[in-house]
């Protein structure tokens, strides 16, 4: 459209436009070449690490695979999970975890309202509730261990008060609550910091303006401060399930060992358990996809729970 | 009660109950660092019939704890290293250099976010052991740095469409091609992103059990949280070695935190977006 314009200025100009616009053909073959060397290796990763073995995962979840030999046995995997008594329990055991994620949250949003106040301190409270996240969920355990044993502090704690303490970690039902107990405190420091981020960023003068209109504080944070923070809310609700339903391994392993029996067993134990202690690495595949189902089924709950909050 | 609400300094914009608020806070805080204080007690405490410190002398004499933390280092490390570059230039890539299917593989690394390690650890297991993976440093740095990649590709991506699409442009029609504008333009600029990226991919690879304990099976391979878990095995009477050896391994991790802790908060958040 510009063509004639820089015509009638004389060929000269035109001599110069032409390379520009061949310029900008090549220019944009050198992007999608680059486009396609830069993304390359993450590809490559992402590919032979995680697409790939998703994909021979979903396949082996229908096999009897024994490292050797597979062959297709339909559904039989996932019919075990509810058939075989250590996979109901980690089924079971990884809702149990699931169904404790309020209770994660709750402490540490009080923690976090509370520290938003300009208290004296407020920086270094802040770094220490957050020094935890630090340790591994290995470290983690051996704590957790140490602080349920036979003669540890909690037991400690039940003779000052006259009684005799049960052998926590030794006795199933008792030793689920431990696991979880030792999950939600180990998750206390990141939550509470996350929640801390979000309060930093709701409007202070709507909340002024609720104040001198009277609110009490509760109104202040179920109306206001909590729809301001929804997305905080949210995020924290998803990285409690994702890491409920299948960070825990190093935990359990150094804790309790998934025992006694299989009263502490997760999905994400069971499948390392199966998999590379039993060899039976088809039913092993079969409980990772079960895990993986229900990490996407806990998040769209989170959202669409989320989602109708803000609706309401 | 309502004279109260509304007679609330300005200062305490969030309400008032200043003193509640600090002793929760406080109480929060001090048992926030129980866990350290009861590792660093157990550690120096004399056994029964021993002296102070004996446990960290048995440690480091009965155990080999500096090869554990050296195989640590080094899987750690490598990931970090390889993960930082990765994501940087695909973040690049992503952001600035668009392809044809660029949008659908920016998707499923989006969507690779979602896939749980233990559901891809038996599979990836073998495929990484037919081409001799298995006790193999590569390996398990291999397996560490794709785990970080779909979080780290996405922030770097998010990092990179944040800059002015001009930056990259102008320095083209000056003459430059597009790996000079990322190794002496972008890269720069992205150190803060690039430095968040490194510390979780650091963090996640020195805190893991499950992929260091199957890729890394020879015994001088352990790494030091391989080494803290399997020792229960082996002395299962002296849990409080063990716990001194779980002090020593948190020590990177600590000191990261220590360094990094502005980057980590800010890293973790991010990955919210949308």
């Amino acid at each position: 459209m510009a063509l004639p314009a820089i015509d009638s200025n004389g060929s000269g100009v035109t001599v110069a436009v032409r390379p520009r616009a061949a310029r900008l053909r090549s220019r944009t073959g050198a992007v999608r070449l680059n486009g396609v060397l830069f993304t390359l290796p993450a590809i490559l990763l992402v590919g032979f690490v995680i697409v790939l073995p998703l994909v021979q995962a979903a396949y082996y979840s229908f096999t009897n695979w024994n490292g050797a030999t597979a062959s297709w046995i339909g559904i039989s995997n996932y019919l075990n999970m509810f058939a075989d008594p250590e996979l109901r329990r980690s089924l079971i055991n990884s809702l149990s975890f699931f169904i404790s994620v309020p209770f994660g949250l709750i402490p540490p949003f009080i923690t976090a309202y509370l520290l938003h106040k300009d208290i004296p301190g407020n920086k270094l409270f802040r770094a220490l509730i957050f020094a935890p996240t630090a340790l591994s969920w290995v470290v983690i355990g051996m704590i957790g261990r140490q602080f349920f044993a036979l003669h540890g502090p909690v037991s400690g704690l039940f003779g000052l008060f006259g009684g005799t303490a049960p052998n926590w970690l030794a006795d199933g039902n008792y030793a689920l609550a431990a696991v979880i107990l030792t999950f939600n405190a180990a998750i206390f420091g990141i939550n509470t910091v996350i929640f801390l981020t979000g309060l930093a960023t709701v409007d202070r003068s709507t909340i002024e303006a609720a104040w001198l209109d009277g609110a009490k504080e509760w109104q202040v944070i179920a109306f206001i401060i909590l729809p301001a923070m929804r997305r905080f809310v949210e995020f924290v609700l998803i990285i409690t399930v994702v890491t409920s339903f299948t960070g825990l391994f190093g935990m359990i392993y150094v804790m309790t060992g998934g025992g006694p029996g299989s009263a502490t067993m997760t999905l994400d134990f069971a499948v390392w358990r199966r998999a590379f202690s039993t060899g039976a690495f088809g039913a092993g595949a079969a409980i990772g996809i079960t895990l993986m189902a229900m990490t996407l089924l806990g998040i769209a709950l989170v959202r669409l729970v989320m989602r109708e909050r803000n609706a309401a | 009660m309502t004279v109260d609400t509304v007679a609330r300094p300005p200062s305490t914009a969030l309400g008032g109950g200043t003193r509640t608020a600090f002793i929760v806070a406080l109480v929060a805080a001090l048992a926030s660092l129980y866990p350290f204080g009861s590792l660093i007690v157990t550690s120096i405490l004399p056994p029964l019939n021993g002296h102070p410190f004996q446990l960290w002398q048995q440690l480091f004499s009965q155990i080999p704890v500096g090869t554990y933390m050296l195989n640590s280092a080094i899987v750690a490390g490598g990931a970090m290293v390889l993960v930082s570059v990765v994501s940087c230039m695909a973040g690049y890539g992503f952001s600035k250099l668009p392809f044809p299917g660029s949008m659908q593989l920016f998707a499923v690394v989006i969507a690779a976010l979602s896939v749980p390690g233990a559901t891809t650890v038996i599979a990836n297991y073998f495929n990484f052991a037919s081409v001799g993976g298995i006790g193999a440093y590569w390996a398990p740095i291999l397996m560490y740095a794709a785990g970080s990649t779909p979080f780290s590709v996405i922030l770097m991506t998010n990092f990179f469409k944040a800059l002015p699409d001009e930056l990259v442009e102008s320095a083209v029609i000056d003459g430059a091609t597009y790996r000079q504008v990322f190794l002496r333009i972008m890269a720069p600029l992205a150190a803060p992103a690039v430095t968040t990226v490194a510390v979780l991919c650091f963090l996640g690879s020195w805190n893991d059990l499950l992929i260091a304990l199957l890729w890394l099976p020879d015994p001088g391979q352990r790494t030091i949280s391989v080494g803290v878990a399997t020792l229960q095995g082996v002395r299962a009477n002296s849990i409080d070695l063990i716990l001194t050896g779980s002090l020593l391994s948190a020590i990177p991790p600590i000191l990261a935190f220590i360094l990094f802790q502005r980057y980590l908060v800010s890293g973790i958040v991010s990955g919210m977006g949308k």
